[in-house]
């Protein structure tokens, strides 16, 4: 309709856009400190860009503790400032993605708050194992993509956080798998080293975000979840049977 | 959305406003969507489509001069912006423009919009078509900043009646501009931007940065869609990629663990 000026126009397009800005879902704050370390480094820099054939053969890598404890310092060769029981409380072994080297260091992703913390371990202290298949979600359009060697194998359908519950958004890894004896979850979950950025508690756990199946399938393909990431109970089986821990998960818009 | 701030007002308004009477009064003459119980009072529409979000202008007639107005979409209230003075308020002739923001949860199809005079006397209604948003997508959804300085990325719009000219704005967290650029909307009802930010710009920079877009008159607006740029990589000073030895083993499938579970769910 021809009625309103150019300027009227466009004095009202940025009065619209600061109305979606006061209504937007998207979280704020982006996960600088987790971009910045992993994109210096190839080893795991693919999950985090668009698909591309250039890191495409680069494998990440993944570091289990050997001993019951593990040692992380805050720089290469610093003393440790916190130590990670082996295994994790949940039984699972702890297993960490690398992100660098430094000498005989290794800096990790650690499955803490903030999200995108990492800290070095010594590399004679874990076992290293290359990681094939790498994930990346996308809560807008609720979809999870499985990688194999960078090459895209299949995308599944998911539920991902509500506009008040979000899934934070970065780039994290898989830190357990759980076989849940209690109901909700499905057959299987795994744990994701990323934690809500509005719950700090959730059932008795620390508002850490899972990838799990659901007893709720219809919710699946929408965004209705706490922040977790859920699955055909299907789908989560199938990725339960093919997934190393430390597999690098991308969590994006 | 009735809380929406009203858009900032315009001298040049006041020639739209004269524009719009004067199609009003035709719209009238050809039987347009208009009813109105009172004697003579009228409220019309225009554009009478819209989508969730956009914009219609409401014009009353005939009312009391210096009459208070009180609109309602589907009888709940709808706050509109006076295009002359402050306040929803005829003027001299009994007459009154108003921009009307339609809210974001509005459904598709027919609504009412009413207008009552400040005794209740006086009241007109008119119906509005509510069309479903054009769609929105990006790509790349997510890339660094080095690329997204040298090539940008592209965002389609589909949805639009053929041949509208389309409008697009851009917004961060804190602030959102309209682009100097338009699109046609094709055949298909598809508008296509291409947007490379300018360096220095508040939003060529690391962040996450959406995009809609809305014909001039902003009655038909598009979904929002976002896109995430990232740092580039730092420079190593001493800290290697890490890559694994050829002789590294490949990770083996998790064993699980039976527990309760606690993720957030």
């Amino acid at each position: 309709m021809p009625f309103r000026s150019p300027a009227r126009m466009q004095l009202g397009a940025v009065a619209l856009l600061s109305v979606l800005l006061l209504t937007g879902c998207v979280p704020p704050g982006s996960p600088d400190t987790t971009d910045a370390s992993t994109s210096a480094l190839p080893a795991v820099e693919e999950p985090t860009s668009a698909p591309g054939p250039s890191a495409a053969a680069v494998p990440a890598t993944s570091a289990t503790a050997i001993g019951d404890r593990l040692a992380i310092s805050p720089q290469p060769g610093a003393d440790a400032v916190q130590t990670l029981s082996n295994p994790q409380e949940s039984g699972a072994p702890l297993t960490l993605l690398v992100v660098a080297r430094h000498d005989d260091w290794l800096e990790v992703s650690l499955p803490q708050r903030p999200n995108g913390s990492t800290g070095w371990v010594r590399e004679g202290d874990v076992a290293l194992h290359a990681l094939v298949y790498s994930l990346e979600v996308s809560t807008g359009q609720n979809t999870l993509t499985l990688r194999e060697n960078a090459q895209q194998v299949k995308t599944y359908p998911v539920a991902t956080g509500t506009g008040g519950t979000p899934t934070p958004h970065g780039s994290f890894f898989l830190t357990e798998l759980i076989e849940p004896t209690n109901e909700g979850y499905g057959p299987y979950a795994f744990g994701v080293s990323a934690f809500s950025e509005v719950l700090t508690s959730f059932g008795g756990g620390p508002g850490q975000i899972g990838l799990h199946g659901t007893d709720d399938e219809g919710s699946i393909g929408q965004s209705a979840s706490h922040g977790c990431i859920r699955m055909s109970n299907d789908d989560i089986t199938e990725l339960a049977g093919r997934l190393p821990l430390g597999t690098p998960i991308t969590i994006g818009p | 959305m009735s809380n929406r701030p009203a858009p900032p007002r315009s001298v040049l308004r006041r020639s739209a406003a004269v524009l719009v009477t004067a199609a009003v009064a035709a719209s009238i003459a050809l039987g347009g969507a208009v009813s109105a119980q009172a004697a003579s009072a009228t409220v019309t529409a225009s554009p009478t489509t819209v989508t969730a979000g956009g914009l219609t202008l409401l014009t009353a007639q005939g009312f009391t001069p210096a009459d208070t107005l009180s609109f309602d979409l589907d009888g709940a209230p709808l706050t509109t912006s006076p295009l002359n003075g402050s306040t929803e308020t005829t003027d001299a002739n009994g007459d009154y423009d108003g921009d009307a923001w339609m809210p974001d949860s509005l459904s598709a199809g027919t609504h009412t919009i009413s207008v009552t005079d400040a005794s209740g006397s006086a009241v007109a209604s008119t119906t509005i078509t509510v069309v479903p948003r054009p769609t929105a997508s990006v790509t790349p959804a997510s890339l660094a900043l080095s690329d997204y300085l040298a090539t940008g990325v592209t965002a389609t719009f589909s949805g639009f009646t053929p041949g509208d000219t389309v409008s697009f704005g851009i917004s961060d967290a804190t602030s959102g501009t309209q682009l100097s650029t338009t699109a046609v909307a094709d055949a298909n009802g598809q508008a296509t931007l291409s947007y490379v930010p300018t360096a220095g710009s508040a939003y060529a920079q690391v962040g996450t940065f959406h995009l809609i877009a809305a014909t001039g008159d902003l009655s038909i607006v598009s979904e929002e869609v976002s896109f995430e740029v990232t740092a580039d990589p730092a420079p190593s000073s001493g800290t290697t990629p890490l890559v694994a030895p050829v002789d590294t083993p490949v990770a083996p499938a998790a064993t699980p663990v039976k527990r309760a579970a606690t993720f957030t769910g």
